[in-house]
């Protein structure tokens, strides 16, 4: 894995939590107030009740407000054609439960490692930097429901742009050497993550995510501390976050503070019925069907997007135009990006930029020719290196889980 | 008829932006004097619900059980919806998630948010 130089931050001070915390969010507060005037107040995506209000939350620049309480925003197209690794505070936010800690004592905070272990382990944010190995790796963290307001016919839900996914260079402990340390016991099966979020009405269940023993002892599954060099943003899960590189966002547990090893299968709300895909090659439904099978929602599909020129927009043809964008899947990485001008008539291979390892962004570009006073749907379909490639037409099923559509931008040349 | 937007100077309290000022201000001016059981405590102030239930019949309903656990933003953004399918919402939302609503209050607020959720096509934020 490439180690992105920005990110070889030394370990974490109480200070630097401050600065990061307080003082940005109160500069960019200030800040945010003066730009106000001229700053655009809304994004409407292209569906029905798309208009989204652009707030700015803690840490967070102005984003698109989904929901306010509790808060899922969106991040604003254009940011994923402005570098390869999402902005901290752009990066999308989604919260199940209203009820999590707006304050945060690091002195008395610990994560506990408990269940069918040999010891109980009780770890501080430092003993984790302390006492482990750091590990930093680059990963696409996108929520199941990314695109879902593209769903057709529409399905109950967040209604997701594109937005709901960002690339960040996570850094942390391999949750593989916690649980060695704890021990885990020969009768382990699953592990399930729990954060410091809490239902407001009692009978709400709690959110609770499991993974088979064996995903959450891969190599690359971390408890991370920090996000592209700071500390995680509040609303992205601070102080620690589950990292489960190729895996969707539910499963990226947030201000995760107990990690308990289970003996059986986790049949808890949120594993069963809730995040579960039709059990078939597809994970896909005629649209109105039910699942008489289903299984728990586990990996991303490959997916990629154009990020230079937006849907709708008229450009000047004539010339070469150039078309920039990203890629990414589930970890096998990209093989190959394959562009198109004419709806997926004719493709043509896309270069691929940097490579920053199999689970992050890969950007790529090509040129093109439009002539002027044309209409063109310009498309990009992604495969990666064991061959799978993004869907020509959108799947359906009931959730609006999954979607890896390849997807059109409509542009109109000028002279 | 819409959801009224706050300004969003109203949604940073005036506490909030002194509290950073000052904070700023004392961090900028003595770096060493920063306090450990503040900087080891940091904190977050969450903006406040823009939004609330238009009026109608039924909205006393959802003011009551709708917003315990989400604003009215959650309502305002779900595609067109039946009726059928508000009632089926709200039963997960009162036997799954626990929602103390009354069954027999369930078919005015089913009847409510289908009403709510037709409004479309929503305006601008700038007009809510």
């Amino acid at each position: 894995m490439d180690n992105h130089n920005t990110h070889s931050a030394d370990g974490l001070t109480r200070r630097r939590f401050l600065q990061t915390s307080l003082i940005v969010g109160g500069l960019s507060a200030l800040r945010q107030q003066a730009a106000r005037a001229t700053a655009p107040q809304s994004i409407e995506l292209p569906f029905s009740r798309g208009n989204r209000p652009l707030v700015a939350f803690p840490e967070k620049r102005p984003l698109m407000v989904m929901t306010t309480r509790p808060p899922q925003l969106e991040t604003p197209f254009p940011i994923f054609n402005e570098d390869i690794f999402t902005p901290n505070d752009a990066f999308f936010v989604r919260w199940h439960l209203a009820n999590f800690p707006t304050t945060i004592d690091l002195q008395t905070f610990r994560l506990t490692i408990r269940g069918r272990v040999r010891d109980t382990l009780s770890l501080s944010l430092n003993d984790l930097q302390e006492q482990f190995e750091p590990m930093e790796i680059a990963a696409v963290c996108q929520c199941a429901g990314n695109s879902r307001g593209f769903s057709n016919p529409r399905v109950a839900g967040g209604q997701w742009g594109h937005g709901a996914m960002g690339n960040a260079m996570w850094k942390g402990v391999r949750l593989r050497d916690l649980l060695e340390k704890a021990g885990s016991q020969n009768d382990a099966l699953h592990v399930r993550f729990d954060g410091m979020d809490r239902p407001v009405a009692d009978a709400t269940p709690d959110f609770l995510k499991s993974l088979p023993l064996d995903d959450a002892t891969a190599d690359h599954v971390l408890v991370a501390y920090a996000m592209n060099g700071e500390p995680i943003p509040f609303l992205n899960g601070f102080p620690l976050r589950l990292v489960v590189p190729g895996w969707y966002a539910t499963y990226w547990v947030k201000m995760l503070n107990d990690i308990e090893v289970l003996n059986q299968e986790d049949h808890n709300f949120w594993m069963d019925p809730a995040y579960r895909i039709p059990d078939n090659a597809c994970g896909c439904l005629e649209p109105g069907q039910k699942a008489t099978h289903s299984i728990p929602l586990s990996t991303m599909k490959v997916r990629s997007f154009i990020t230079n020129i937006a849907d709708g927009a008229t450009i000047h043809g004539g010339s070469q135009v150039h078309i920039k964008g990203i890629a990414f899947d589930q970890g096998y990485g990209i093989d190959q990006v394959l562009f198109s001008s004419d709806g997926g008539q004719h493709w043509q291979a896309a270069k691929l930029g940097k490579d920053y390892g199999d689970f992050s962004f890969r950007q790529w570009e090509t040129q093109v020719t439009l002539k002027p006073g044309i209409s063109y749907q310009l498309q990009s379909l992604a495969i990666n290196r064991i061959g799978e490639s993004q869907q020509l037409h959108a799947k359906w099923n009931p959730s609006g889980y999954l979607r890896n559509a390849v997807e059109t931008v409509h542009v109109s040349t000028k002279g | 008829m819409f959801p009224q937007r706050a300004n969003r100077f109203m949604m940073w309290p005036l506490s909030y932006i002194l509290l950073f000022t000052a904070i700023l201000l004392t961090d900028l001016g003595s770096p060493s004097l920063a306090n450990e059981s503040t900087t080891s405590t940091p904190s977050i102030f969450l903006p406040t619900d823009p939004y609330s239930f238009q009026p109608g019949k039924g909205q006393e309903v959802a003011n009551a059980y709708c917003v315990i656990c989400h604003s009215a933003d959650y309502i305002y953004m779900q595609p067109e919806h039946s009726q059928e399918k508000w009632v089926a919402i709200i039963h997960k939302m009162k036997h799954i998630f626990g929602c103390p609503i009354p069954q027999e209050q369930v078919p005015t607020l089913a009847a409510y948010l289908f009403r709510q959720n037709s409004i479309s096509p929503l305006p601008p934020t700038g007009s809510r």
